[in-house]
């Protein structure tokens, strides 16, 4: 009790800092949702709080001149689905930060840690993955940028180091004739999801599929994407055969076990299904966007 | 470890020295002595220890006593005068919205909230404005009536 | 009763204790202030079955901070339980279930006592466990309870031996033979989950020690007499020196309506010399509670050309858990209640009561009920289907009437089985006008029928020198009874209700009462705070004989005065008879009792219209009628409430609520996966209150808290079948199970 310490820094240098000289017993706080419960259960417990909603640029949504966006790490739930220009370019991500939790969660739960919490269940982690976005990751030599992917080691596990901080998440622009879906699975309105997907598509001038991606949540140690779906949808029209092959593929991608929310057959099922509904929203949102960058 | 708390509740400037560790749910009802603040879950899931900080609310048992340094918190005390029921607690009185009572404070801090942002929430938005407080008493039948009521006389007094 | 006007009985008033609730002031378990306080914690078994080999409390003892620490040594030995005498407060030999009290402990702060419990060491020699009642009954299986059959037995149990806990059997007819009279014979099974109350507020608690030696505990618990008899009994002190008083209850539904933490609290406050205060963490609220015990039910029924059920048996195995606690509620209450709202003339109900090594199951809002229901109302479709019969035809013709002779041999009054199917059928409308029909749409009914009684109670009522009356009882107020009686004494002495002031006080200072729980407390209270009223009444009369110069039977009572009923002129004023009576026989106080006095049903209909989503299994209730036989509603308000929630209640039981164990170990002991209804999972309950006055209880109100649970899961399963043409048989009725049977069905499987 008397060698928990609570930290409040200025900078993102500092917060680094921090974190690295405490190791493995020093946890970054952002809005506390998911710490709060790790506390019990951390081993080595976790003795040192370093709270990161002093540090401004960490809670900035900067929309770019070419409509990208750069989400800062400790941007609310609640931030991002109020956003105007998330909700109209991005709405799959609006979708799944709204799906977080209740009301009073999302005013505190922010994307850097629902992404750092590593649950495979999280729900703007597929919608990041599907859209492509880059972790923005400050360190003792400097920034850098990785792949989405590259953060997650398996469930509750990131591949950052001691003293690296995840500072935003970098979403590129959506290009004409762009879409994305979210659509999540529960055992009743309020719940984690049981099986959750995204899908980003963006169509051609003849109104085929030019480039697809899915991304699959809680069916795998990490949130998964569908390899292989934009080859295989290159050039297909958007009809309900290309829907039915979007539901095959990802139902054999998807790798579920058995718990005591679900079997793994239900997911690998419906991880089929809400990949097939997501698409089916991202292109009907295809079809509607501009044909040029607005 | 001890710090130095500097924090306004319910329009009173206090400063208290609190452990580290505390939450902000066991500083209320145990330093501050406001015991209307319910601890239920702690685990963020039922809504019940919901308080406003800054004007937002959140679930105070998930949020540590020194996160509200400097900042201002109300609970459900500080809805009204004492004694003195405000427009959104006497709908709830008139329309039998409380059973128990425990999950009270949380439901009047989510309607509190819905209501600074929207003066005329649909059925919809009033369900998903208390999503996140538990109830095991009333079906929320009342509760989702009673907010209607007190949008609606708000509008009306508004003229 | 005459039908006659009333001035506050039938008014919706709003709870008379509502400001405090609203403002933060009412006082809950936990929010006892007194100075001092030590924080108190249970240790609880990790293990589902094991012998105790050794337990050593030294080094807890010794951590800086600790004041005390109990365990079983420090009370007598000495077994207790409402139905069978099972259980040692503190485990002595063995524990038995994940979650069974070791010991505990109290310290200054809530970190040292949590550090404190890790602290203390027991050596326990893990034992198999008995995971189901099925592995139970098993040959061969562990034996939870080796001296069973030498526990000391209340009521209606029969304990066998092994882990048949109590084997119960009730038969009307000759079913077997009469059996082979019918047209066609129907047989299933239907599983259902164990449940839990979930009330918001935990159990908490507050004791103190006196110097006098006796003790107080504030608590939470649904009858303050109950639970001081049964702490009385664990601490081995006689019950005049236990005080227990309650708090405001953030909910009960039965849960709390057994002793879980006070022994504790009052041991570790007497070694302390300190008061200590008791919270059961929501973990520790699940694992140590006592859910809704699971069924399996095997139904066969035999019906005749002319729509009658002509012979049923109905045998019930009941997951009961490791101790009885108040199971007695449902061994009785099933062999009662497998005859639901049906006049069936060939019947036979068995129950077998199983003990198993998880949580122990005991009262939930209409214990057996909605187990029971799922499966009669289910086969009630399931019939009508085969045989080509309308299903609100088949349980009209099948309703049980009024004054009938039930299966236990007693007589049912005031029994209204069809006006409340009706009222039902004719809120929901026959086009279904409120929902448009749609592919996977469906609509379900279920007609359920709960035992509302009361129990033996007292009240007290006192008018004062200026006309204002005190009420006092010994219950909770769990469900607005503060309220409903208010409005009760109001009418019976004509006294404005912002005049009459109820309260239920502690066990020194009430009149004896039962628990608040089993849809009785209207009728016991209620009557008893009637007949306390006219006691009073009584007393005015025959003090006002001399100035009015009449005979009390022409008195009557009315806006403050005492007349001569027909010649208004002829008055005195109550307060004048009151001052007369203080200064000759002293104040008036009125007393009022009720012994138990026999139950009568009260009848529930519901419909039910669902949508399905096939591809997932997903239900979502699109709307969702209530009708219930209530007798007299003396406050509108508060039975729409209690159907509201009992609804609600039924629908987490049908589509997702479970409390899983897998090897003996709990799986889902938090809101994070024991899924309860929120307010998007649920629409408005529309409801109709049939008021047909039952021929006992006060203005002839039934108790209204438990029939709205009942028919809820069939009136679903039946919705659900309408939709797509699958029945499930066992709750709840998940998305990933209705997906498998829909899956199934469509693969040409059953």
């Amino acid at each position: 009790m008397d060698d928990f310490s609570y930290h409040a820094p200025a900078t993102v240098a500092e917060a680094a800092a921090l974190q690295a000289e405490g190791g493995a017993t020093a946890r970054f706080l952002a809005g506390g949702s998911d710490l709060f419960l790790a506390l019990e259960r951390a081993d080595p417990p976790v003795t040192r709080v370093i709270d990161l909603k002093g540090i401004p640029a960490l809670a900035e949504i900067a929309v770019a001149s070419d409509g990208g966006v750069r989400l800062g790490a400790a941007v609310t739930m609640a931030a991002i689905e109020r956003h105007d220009h998330l909700a109209t370019r991005y709405p799959a991500l609006a979708a799944a930060a709204a799906a977080v939790g209740g009301p009073p969660i999302r005013n505190r739960a922010t994307v850097g840690g629902n992404v750092c919490n590593a649950s495979p269940a999280a729900d703007t982690s597929p919608v990041l993955l599907a859209l492509g976005a880059m972790a923005v990751v400050a360190g003792p030599g400097g920034e850098r940028e990785l792949p989405l992917a590259g953060l997650w080691r398996g469930p509750g596990r990131i591949t950052l180091a001691p003293g690296e901080l995840l500072c935003a998440l970098r979403l590129p622009a959506r290009p004409p004739r762009s879409g994305c879906g979210f659509q999540r699975l529960t055992r009743s309105a309020m719940d984690i999801a049981i099986v959750n997907a995204a899908a980003a598509v963006t169509l051609d001038g003849a109104g085929r599929i030019a480039s697809a991606a899915v991304a699959l949540g809680a069916v795998g140690p990490t949130v998964l994407a569908v390899a292989g779906l934009k080859e295989a949808l290159a050039g297909s029209p958007p009809d309900d055969e290309t829907l039915a092959r979007v539901e095959r593929l990802a139902a054999a991608a998807a790798r579920p076990i058995d718990d005591h929310r679900a079997s793994a057959a239900y997911r690998r099922e419906m991880a089929g299904v809400m990949a097939r509904r997501a698409m089916a929203e991202a292109w009907q949102r295809a079809q509607a966007a501009p044909g040029e960058a607005a | 470890m001890k710090i130095p708390l500097r924090v306004t509740v319910n329009g009173v400037p206090r400063e208290d020295l609190v452990e580290a560790r505390t939450s902000l749910l066991t500083y209320l009802r145990e330093q501050c002595d406001l015991t209307g603040t319910k601890r239920a879950c702690e685990e963020g899931e039922c809504g019940c220890c919901s308080v406003l900080l800054d004007g937002t609310q959140v679930t105070s048992c998930l949020v540590f006593a020194i996160e509200a340094q400097g900042k201002d918190v109300v609970t459900v005390e500080g809805l009204s005068e004492p004694l003195v029921l405000g427009s959104l607690q006497e709908a709830f009185a008139e329309n039998g919205a409380s059973q128990c009572g425990f999950c009270i404070p949380g439901m009047l801090m989510s309607a509190t909230s819905l209501l600074e942002r929207n003066g005329n929430p649909s059925e919809a938005e009033i369900r998903r404005a208390i999503s996140g407080n538990l109830c095991r008493c009333t079906g929320y039948d009342r509760i989702v009536a009673a907010i209607a009521q007190a949008a609606e006389r708000r509008r009306g007094a508004k003229g | 009763m005459s039908e006659q006007t009333f001035q506050y009985v039938g008014k919706r008033i709003p709870r008379v204790d509502i400001v405090p609730k609203l403002t933060g002031a009412a006082v809950f378990a936990e929010d006892v202030k007194v100075p001092g306080v030590l924080y108190g914690k249970l240790l609880h078994s990790p293990h589902p079955h094991a012998r105790i080999v050794r337990i050593d409390t030294s080094r807890a003892e010794k951590l800086p901070g600790v004041r005390a620490v109990a365990t079983a040594a420090d009370l007598p030995d000495k077994r207790v339980g409402r139905v069978v005498k099972d259980e040692h407060y503190f485990a002595r030999d063995k524990v038995r279930y994940v979650g069974d009290r070791v010991a505990a402990v109290a310290a200054d702060t809530r970190e040292i006592a949590l550090e404190a419990v890790k602290l203390i060491e027991v050596e326990y020699e893990p034992l198999p466990p008995v995971r189901d009642a099925f592995e139970a009954l098993a040959e061969g299986a562990p034996v939870i309870h080796e001296e069973l059959l030498s526990y000391a037995v209340n009521g209606p149990a029969k304990p066998q031996g092994g882990n048949l806990c109590s084997l119960n059997e009730l038969t009307r007819g000759d079913p077997e033979a009469a059996f082979g009279e019918c047209a066609r014979v129907f047989e299933q099974v239907y599983t259902t989950q164990m449940q839990h109350q979930t009330y918001m507020e935990p159990h908490a608690c507050l004791a103190v020690y006196n110097p006098e030696g006796t003790y107080t505990i504030h608590t939470a618990n649904q009858g303050q007499f109950p639970l001081r008899n049964v702490v009385a009994e664990v601490l081995g002190v006689p019950q005049n020196r236990v005080r227990v008083v309650p708090a405001e209850i953030g909910g009960g539904f039965g849960g709390k309506s057994i002793m879980k933490i006070e022994a504790a609290a009052a041991v570790l406050a007497r070694k302390a010399g300190r008061p200590v205060r008791i919270v059961m963490s929501r973990h520790e609220d699940f694992i140590g509670g006592n859910p809704r015990a699971a069924f399996h039910v095997t139904i066969r029924t035999g019906v005749t050309a002319d729509m009658r059920m002509h012979a049923r048996t109905i045998d019930v195995v009941m997951d009961q858990g490791a101790h009885t606690h108040g199971a007695g509620a449902m061994t009785a209450s099933v062999t009662q209640f497998g005859e639901g709202p049906y006049a069936i003339p060939n019947l036979r109900i068995t129950s077998r009561l199983v003990y198993t090594n998880k949580a122990c199951s005991s009262a939930m809002r209409a214990p057996g009920g909605p187990q029971i229901n799922f499966a009669l109302e289910s086969e009630s479709d399931r019939i009508c289907e085969a045989m080509g019969w309308d299903g609100v035809e088949f349980r009209r013709r099948n309703a049980m009437p009024t004054d009938y002779v039930n299966t236990a041999g007693g007589v049912n009054r005031s029994v209204f089985t069809v006006e409340t199917l009706e009222a039902c059928v004719k809120l929901a409308g026959y086009r279904h006008d409120q929902v448009r029909p749609g592919p996977h749409r469906g609509r379900g009914l279920a007609l359920g029928n709960w035992n509302v009684g009361g129990n033996a109670s007292g009240a007290v009522v006192k008018m004062n020198p200026d006309g204002s009356v005190n009420v006092i009882g010994g219950v909770v107020d769990l469900s607005g009874v503060n309220t409903t009686l208010t409005q009760i004494v109001a009418e019976a002495l004509d006294v404005p209700l912002e005049r009459v002031t109820v309260k239920m006080l502690d066990t020194d200072s009430a009149p004896h009462a039962t628990n608040s729980g089993g849809s009785q407390v209207l009728k016991s209270h209620g009557t008893a705070c009637f007949k306390a009223a006219e006691h009073i009444k009584e007393q005015l009369f025959e003090l006002a004989v001399d100035e009015l110069d009449a005979t009390t039977e022409r008195m009557e009572l009315k806006g403050g005065q005492v007349r001569v009923q027909g010649e208004p002129q002829r008055a005195v004023a109550v307060t004048r008879l009151l001052s007369k009576a203080s200064a000759s026989t002293g104040p008036l106080v009125g007393y009022g009792a009720t012994g138990n006095s026999p139950r009568m049903p009260s009848m529930a209909a519901h419909v039910a219209d669902v949508e399905v989503d096939p591809e997932t299994g997903r239900v979502t209730v699109l709307r969702y009628c209530a009708a219930q036989d209530v007798g007299r509603a003396i406050n509108p308000l508060s039975v729409e409430g209690q159907i509201h929630g009992g609804v609600v209640q039924g629908l987490g039981q049908a589509l997702s609520e479970q409390f899983t164990y897998r090897d003996g170990r709990p799986e889902n002991a938090g809101f994070l996966d024991y899924k309860l209804p929120s307010a998007l999972d649920v629409p408005f309950i529309e409801t109709v209150l049939v008021e047909k006055p039952a021929v006992v209880g006060p203005y002839g109100a039934k108790g209204v808290g438990e029939p709205p649970v009942v028919p809820v899961p069939a009136a679903i399963a039946n919705a659900i079948y309408n939709a797509v043409g699958v029945r499930v048989t066992d709750l709840p009725i998940t998305p990933e199970k209705l997906r498998a049977a829909i899956r199934a069905k469509a693969q040409g499987g059953a």
